[in-house]
């Protein structure tokens, strides 16, 4: 089964993305049938346009600004489109949020499935995969500022469906800057 | 030995009731709720990431390689 196993360089790199590309494939549309050929697509993508990729440049950035623009492509409207209703936010928001301190990831998994795919990536993009808010603008196409509040607006958001209270709509003030500045160091 | 006991015992009890990294407060318990979101989301990504790659992409780009080979 030798032929099995790609050996080219470009295949090599493209190789160790695959992880990555997936988790984001996953986390951007929820499902791991259609993540996975999603990642497929756009490995023939990626092939077929390697000679566009500049040898040096962020071969991660790249791979996912092509997955994420070849899903937008195809569905775009259900991006936008919100799986939560009215009633289920609702019913969640009711909880006591000493509830949430200590957070079960399956809670987090269920509320982050209610975001909108948008949503979901700016997280994933700027919170996880390791990008900079710089790469995350650069692969969305949109400004640094843009980036910086759909962030804020998804975490808002987020923080909402499982019940706690997001720090952005408390405002500044010196506790929590202080408490800030020892999460840092800790 | 009880004196040794009860002294590690002590120490014990002031370790478990003193943790500088959990301050309190009401607005310290949303900045800590806040960092839930940043903790979780990468716990999340960490979790697919140990997934192994399956079979059908590495053959995927195997069968990339073939049809480019045949080309040349």
């Amino acid at each position: 089964m030798s032929g099995d196993i790609p050996t080219l360089p470009f295949s090599n790199l493209l190789v160790k993305e695959i992880p990555t590309l997936r988790a984001f494939a996953i986390s951007l549309c929820g499902r791991r049938d259609f993540a996975d050929d999603l990642v497929q697509e756009t490995l023939v993508k990626a092939w077929a346009h390697s000679d566009k990729f500049e040898p040096g440049s962020n071969l991660r950035a790249w791979m996912f600004t092509i997955l994420r623009n070849h899903f937008y492509s195809q569905h775009r409207k259900q991006a936008r489109e919100v799986s939560d209703t009215d009633g289920e936010a609702a019913s969640r928001l009711s909880q006591a949020p000493e509830q949430h301190a200590a957070l079960d990831m399956a809670d987090f998994r269920e509320a982050l499935a209610k975001l909108s795919a948008e949503q979901r990536e700016i997280l994933i993009l700027v919170g996880a995969s390791g990008l900079s808010y710089e790469e995350a603008a650069e692969i969305q196409g949109i400004a640094l500022g843009t980036v910086k509040s759909r962030v804020n607006r998804a975490r808002a958001r987020l923080a909402e469906l499982m019940g706690i209270v997001d720090v952005n709509e408390i405002g500044p003030d010196e506790h929590f800057r202080a408490v800030g500045t020892a999460n840092v160091q800790a | 030995v009880a004196k040794l006991n009860e002294i590690r015992d002590r120490k014990e009890a002031s370790e478990l009731t003193r943790d500088p990294a959990l301050p309190k407060g009401p607005s310290a318990q949303k900045a800590r709720q806040q960092d839930v979101i940043g903790v979780a989301l990468q716990a999340h990504f960490d979790d697919l990431l140990s997934e192994p790659v399956p079979d059908q992409m590495l053959s995927l780009l195997a069968a990339l390689e073939a049809r480019e080979r045949s080309r040349q």
